[in-house]
């Protein structure tokens, strides 16, 4: 195993446009400059994060994100930004983290300060300054590798917090993959040393140091799935989250624009060709609650985009009961068609419930590429 | 260097043998090599840095402060950046997010933020202000009491004469004085352990503020903005 410290810090890659030629042996620093650019594509990369906005809750309520670690990353960043209506406001924040059958505590060593249940005490905005400029920030670290080796039943986790405030609100809570800083050239996404493939070394299918590293890394980067979407509202029936009653499909109350559904504007990112009918792959999933009626309904969720085959159909929610659960996944696709002139496509929801009686609650969303 | 602006499909780098593209003892083509390792890094390394930032489900009718009395001229100062969440104002946050060139290219992405939005009252003007911070401290969670009022830091625009949703887009050009080395040593877990990598990063915070020239909490006289997203493109 060899591991080298990695830094792009901001500079561009060189990439020798006129020098390969097409029938002419592979030469000089060209497999370097792959490996340069391989790296940047991957290791700069990690694609992962989630976020909500203006949490405030004087008797605990639990906010649960949909999380799936890309490959590469290793430090999931956490930032929780908190400000009080008065003096003596304060927060508190407590973070489990589960694949669904392993739950590792907010006591665990691996959940870093300030999402452990500690009390912190915050501060009003003062006259004429931004809401954030003398706001607490809790900010933290999770090494998500280290934690993959615990929950390891499923690679689609679930991030709660439970948030109490006092007098005070959390005006963002964010998690945000970083980017890497070594390369590990036996870690199955950990980049590729570039010095592996200087001039006049021999050209070699080494799982480690020739092509076949090379080229697994590249693959890599092209696997790390983009999040387009990924928030949360509070696990309370009694809050303004968004839910339906309705027996046909509609826009979810409190998450319609009008009559219609919302809708949130993504840039799919591009990797087949692109054609006048070309799409990417998505998957999404949502954490719902399905509770009142006779208990035998089931629900149904629509993810809308501007794709051929939309929407895509999320069927037979089962009834939950007082309890939530997580949808499967279900795969989806954003349109990226050579005629757009902007390339972007938009992401809603409708939904409906089999019989009338029960309500549908979503309080979690998560939708994520799916590049094979 | 190849450059066919799309992913070309190859056989997995793990394959071996006859159906293997690359492996030991088999000729390698320059012209398959430049296509399958530099055209594709060159596509993934202009595609992987635009990535999405962030997404909020916005504010129904939320939006009813402003210090502006214009239809037009939206700038920072448009806003009630000090309010708190449910004050008249839909002041978002978008956090301190990291960026690197496009391509084999020196430039940065462009930051970009697209919403949809109406006023309960066609003779009032809603305004939408995007502010980037350069982030320069380690922690980079400082943002500044005042915020930049230079025009290549912010972008606004307004909206008014109808009450009916419409579609909303603001755009800043990230450059170099718009982000900052921003030093990262991730400390994970509890107690932190300290860290075997660490290092630099180009960072920068971005914030959203709205206004409603209405300026009163009436129904009818209120604004929303619905499904914010940020992205890189």
């Amino acid at each position: 195993m060899t591991t080298v410290p990695y830094g792009r810090i901001g500079g561009a890659i060189t990439l020798e446009h006129e020098a390969p030629r097409v029938a002419r042996t592979v030469r000089g620093a060209h497999s370097m400059n792959i490996a340069d650019a391989a790296n940047a594509a991957l290791l700069d990369g990690p694609a992962g994060h989630f976020e909500a906005h203006d949490l405030a809750s004087a008797s605990a309520a639990t906010w649960s994100f949909s999380y799936v670690r890309s490959a590469q990353a290793r430090f999931l960043e956490l930032r929780a930004v908190c400000t009080g209506t008065t003096s003596g406001a304060t927060v508190r924040v407590k973070l489990t983290v589960t694949d669904g059958t392993t739950t590792i505590s907010h006591t665990d060593a691996l959940i870093p300060s300030g999402f452990r249940d500690e009390v912190s005490t915050v501060v009003p905005a003062i006259a004429g300054a931004t809401v954030w400029s003398h706001a607490t920030e809790l900010r933290g670290v999770i090494d998500v590798e280290l934690m993959a080796a615990t929950l390891s039943a499923s690679t689609s986790w679930t991030m709660s917090f439970e948030v109490t405030t006092a007098s005070a609100y959390v005006l963002s809570l964010r998690g945000v993959e970083l980017p890497r800083w070594r390369i590990d050239d036996t870690a199955t996404a950990g980049g590729v040393l570039p010095g592996s493939y200087l001039p006049r070394r021999a050209i070699t299918d080494g799982a480690q140091d020739g092509l076949q590293r090379l080229l697994a890394t590249i693959e890599a980067a092209r696997t790390t799935q983009r999040t387009y979407l990924a928030t949360a509202w509070p696990r309370d029936v009694s809050a303004a989250i968004p839910q339906t009653t309705g027996t046909s499909y509609a826009a979810l109350t409190n998450l319609a624009e009008g009559a219609t559904y919302r809708s949130w504007i993504v840039r799919p990112r591009v990797i087949a060709r692109r054609t006048s009918t070309s799409e990417e792959d998505v998957r999404f999933r949502v954490l719902y609650r399905l509770s009142g009626g006779a208990g035998t309904e089931t629900a149904s969720v629509q993810m809308h985009s501007n794709a051929a085959a939309s929407p895509f159909v999320l069927t037979g929610l089962a009834h939950t009961g007082t309890s939530w659960a997580w949808s499967g996944w279900k795969d989806a696709k954003l349109f990226t068609g050579s005629g757009l002139t902007d390339l972007v496509d938009s992401i809603g929801f409708k939904a409906l419930v089999s019989a009338a009686g029960p309500t549908l609650y979503i309080a979690s969303i998560h939708v994520r590429e799916s590049t094979s | 260097m190849a450059d066919l602006g799309y992913y070309v499909r190859h056989p997995a780098s793990s394959t071996t043998g006859a159906a293997s593209w690359f492996d030991d003892d088999r000729p390698l083509g320059a012209g398959r090599f430049q296509i399958i390792y530099g055209s594709n890094a060159l596509h993934l390394l202009r595609e992987n840095p635009l990535r999405t930032l962030g997404a909020h489900p916005g504010s129904l009718n939320g939006i009813w402060r402003t210090t502006a009395t214009g239809t037009t001229g939206a700038t920072p100062s448009s806003v009630q950046w000090g309010r708190a969440p449910g004050d008249g104002v839909l002041l978002v946050d978008w956090g301190v997010h990291h960026v690197t060139r496009v391509g084999d290219t020196a430039s940065w992405p462009r930051l970009r933020c697209d919403f949809r939005w109406a006023p309960e009252d066609g003779g009032d003007t809603l305004g939408a202000v995007l502010v980037v911070v350069p982030v320069s401290s380690w922690a980079g969670s400082t943002v500044p009491i005042v915020l930049p009022t230079s025009s290549e830091y912010y972008d606004a625009t307004t909206y008014t004469g109808s009450t009916s949703y419409a579609d909303a887009s603001l755009t800043v050009a990230l450059t170099d004085t718009l982000l900052a080395p921003m030093h990262t040593a991730p400390a994970a877990g509890y107690p932190p352990v300290e860290p075997d990598e660490q290092g630099e990063r180009f960072a920068f915070r971005a914030l959203l503020g709205f206004y409603n020239t209405s300026d009163q909490n009436a129904v009818g006289r209120r604004g929303s903005a619905l499904g914010l997203s940020l992205f890189l493109e």
